[in-house]
């Protein structure tokens, strides 16, 4: 952990909530189809943050391109968060618009951070005994991998990735209690249908691309279920300052700050760009 | 050496030149409980109205080749809500507290001004420029008629220092800022975002969600037309000119003060560094150090002929 960033002298930073620090880079990969997966040296941040929460992760010097986006950081969903080893990971999609600069970045690249910002799921709020459901699509099962990863062990809990997961929830896990289950399903439908076999009445966290987390918002209210699910949208400054996330559904949010983990009835009469 | 950073505009003395961009900063708790807003010149509020504002619904933010894109529409809580909340907080953090005010109406304006008493406010900024909102904003700010008529009734309204934030997209802007200063401008802030747009082309729509699709722009992208800009109105006015756009380290700055401006306004740099403008603020006093110059009225115009 080095740079300016880390180096200016401030409040505690308690204060804020969140960090603005430099990060190496410890490990590079290209993981499932097309997915890159960043492992940064990040001690204090790997303290605070929670599955759900995010951060804004940019270069540490503006570089500038001839033709297309370069100006802000980009949000992540923490995809690990390990206290014990200092570190958190991040998976995107290496085609993706934001990703002209990330997807070069390997070990030893120093990156700027801010977060952990939003609010994330109550991992360790909830009662441990209730069972829950977690689906994911795309950058969503990283997130909900993080998630299960900070869960009560004896919480029983199945988690479906709808498509390939860019990443496979951390084995080890898996040993810890067989009253964790993981699987692949085709589409949502087939995801809901197992899901709803396995585990009836259970509560459901989604993560993912909008349109996905908005489908499971409204087939869980459906059925009086509690759901919790991630929602998207453009991110400025990720801190709750220039009111560029704003949503409006049943209510009026800041997707970056009282988001981006919302409860499903906030989604009603939301509409989509 | 000691090095005098303090500037006046009208009768507000500020510690240093650099300030905070409204509507980048909200009301100074998201980045100034990190450090402190004491060390800042000032901050700009979020443009304020008298009612509540919903803003834009739809995609509101947007990057774009050095710079981005912002299409807010004036969300805000409205002024009393600024009293309620805010202003307790941001007088404990010592902050100089200019606020932005915006209106639908030319009374609309003056009702926001004439309710900030000294306590609540060190200044209020006027915007007539906002380029995102299809009543109020720009459209006071390109129409000759309507800047004299806004700023009269602003004026009248209250006895604060006011700063009139110009418009970049109209004809003679100098007729613009010399209209402001005749009906009592104290300063003018040069200037708000530059209306653009982006397309995608996957979609093949606009991307901002206002009903003519467009935003505005902010970053350096915009820095060198804004400071000449500047430049500019400088040479136009008496009273003092605040640089804002694509502020991002300390050498814009000095740009901006050689330029003619008596301070800048550090905004959506913000969002890269959340250290940016104590970070210029510093900046500028090493560079001051540097170069032997005591005070920063050494620096104001001084690559003016
Ligand atoms: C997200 C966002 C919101 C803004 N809201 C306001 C506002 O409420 N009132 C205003 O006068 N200017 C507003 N602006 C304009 C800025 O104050 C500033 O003029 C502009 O961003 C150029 O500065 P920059 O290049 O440093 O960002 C806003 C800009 C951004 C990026
Ligand atoms: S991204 Fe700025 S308020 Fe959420």
């Amino acid at each position: 952990m080095v740079s300016r960033a880390a180096t200016r002298p401030g409040r505690s930073p308690s204060d804020a909530g969140w960090l603005f620090e430099a990060y190496r880079v410890a490990d590079a990969s290209t993981v499932g189809a097309g997915w890159q997966r960043l492992v940064l040296d990040a001690p204090a941040l790997a303290t605070r943050a929670a599955p759900g929460q995010f951060m804004l992760v940019g270069s540490a010097a503006f570089s500038p391109r001839a033709s297309g986006p370069d100006y802000l950081k980009h949000p992540f969903f923490f995809a690990s968060i390990s206290p014990e080893a200092g570190q958190v990971s991040i998976v995107f999609d290496r085609s993706a618009p934001f990703a002209w600069e990330m997807a070069d970045w390997a070990t030893g690249t120093e990156v700027e951070c801010i977060g952990p910002l939003g609010k994330g799921f109550p991992v360790t709020a909830e009662p441990a005994a209730a069972p829950l459901v977690l689906i994911g699509s795309g950058y969503g099962v990283a997130a909900l991998a993080a998630a299960l990863a900070g869960l009560h062990h004896d919480r029983p809990v199945a988690l479906f990735s709808v498509g390939a997961p860019p990443v496979s929830p951390d084995p080890g896990l898996l040993g810890v209690t067989s009253r964790i289950t993981c699987h692949v399903a085709g589409t949502l439908e087939q995801a809901w249908r197992e899901a709803a076999e396995a585990m009836p009445g259970a509560e459901v966290w989604a993560a993912g691309p909008q349109d996905f987390t908005q489908e499971v918002a409204g087939r869980a209210l459906g059925e009086g279920r509690r759901c919790l699910v991630t929602v998207e949208a453009p991110i400025a400054c990720g801190v709750g300052a220039c009111l560029g996330c704003t949503s409006a559904g049943d209510g009026t949010w800041r997707t970056c700050r009282e988001g981006p983990v919302v409860p499903a009835e906030w989604l009603k009469g939301v509409k989509r760009p | 050496m000691t090095v005098d950073t303090q500037i006046s505009i009208g009768n507000l003395r500020c510690k240093n030149p650099v300030w905070v961009a409204a509507g980048t900063f909200l009301y100074g708790r998201e980045y100034g409980r990190r450090l402190p807003l004491e060390e800042l010149g000032a901050i700009c509020t979020k443009g304020t109205s008298l009612e509540p504002w919903d803003g834009v619904q739809g995609i509101r933010i947007a990057e774009t080749p050095a710079g981005m894109l912002n299409a807010i529409g004036l969300q805000n809580w409205g002024i009393d809500a600024y009293l309620e909340r805010n202003v307790a907080w941001l007088r404990e953090q010592n902050a100089t507290i200019v606020v932005n005010i915006v209106g639908k109406t030319v009374d609309e304006y003056a009702a926001v001004a004439a309710k900030l008493s000294p306590r609540d406010a060190d200044a209020i900024e006027v915007n007539i420029s906002c380029p995102n909102v299809s009543e109020g904003g720009v459209f006071f700010g390109t129409d000759l008629r309507m800047t004299e008529k806004v700023v009269d009734a602003v004026r009248k309204a209250t006895s604060l220092p006011v700063i009139v934030k110009l418009a970049p997209n109209t004809h003679g802007l100098a007729e613009f800022a010399k209209a402001a200063e005749a009906y009592g401008a104290d300063a003018l802030s040069v200037a708000n975002c530059i209306p653009g747009m982006a397309i995608d082309i996957r979609r093949r729509k606009a991307v901002m969600g206002t009903p003519a699709g467009s935003g505005g722009l902010s970053g350096p992208a915009v820095k060198p037309i804004i400071l000449k800009m500047v430049w500019d109105v400088t040479a136009a006015v008496r009273i003092p000119v605040i640089g804002v756009g694509g502020v991002v380290s300390w050498q814009d700055a000095v740009e901006y003060l050689m330029a003619g401006a008596s301070a800048v306004q550090v905004g959506s740099a913000l969002f890269r560094n959340p250290n940016a403008p104590w970070d210029v603020a510093q900046g500028l006093e090493q560079f001051m150090r540097d170069e032997g110059v005591s005070s920063i009225g050494e620096l104001i115009g001084a690559a003016r002929p």
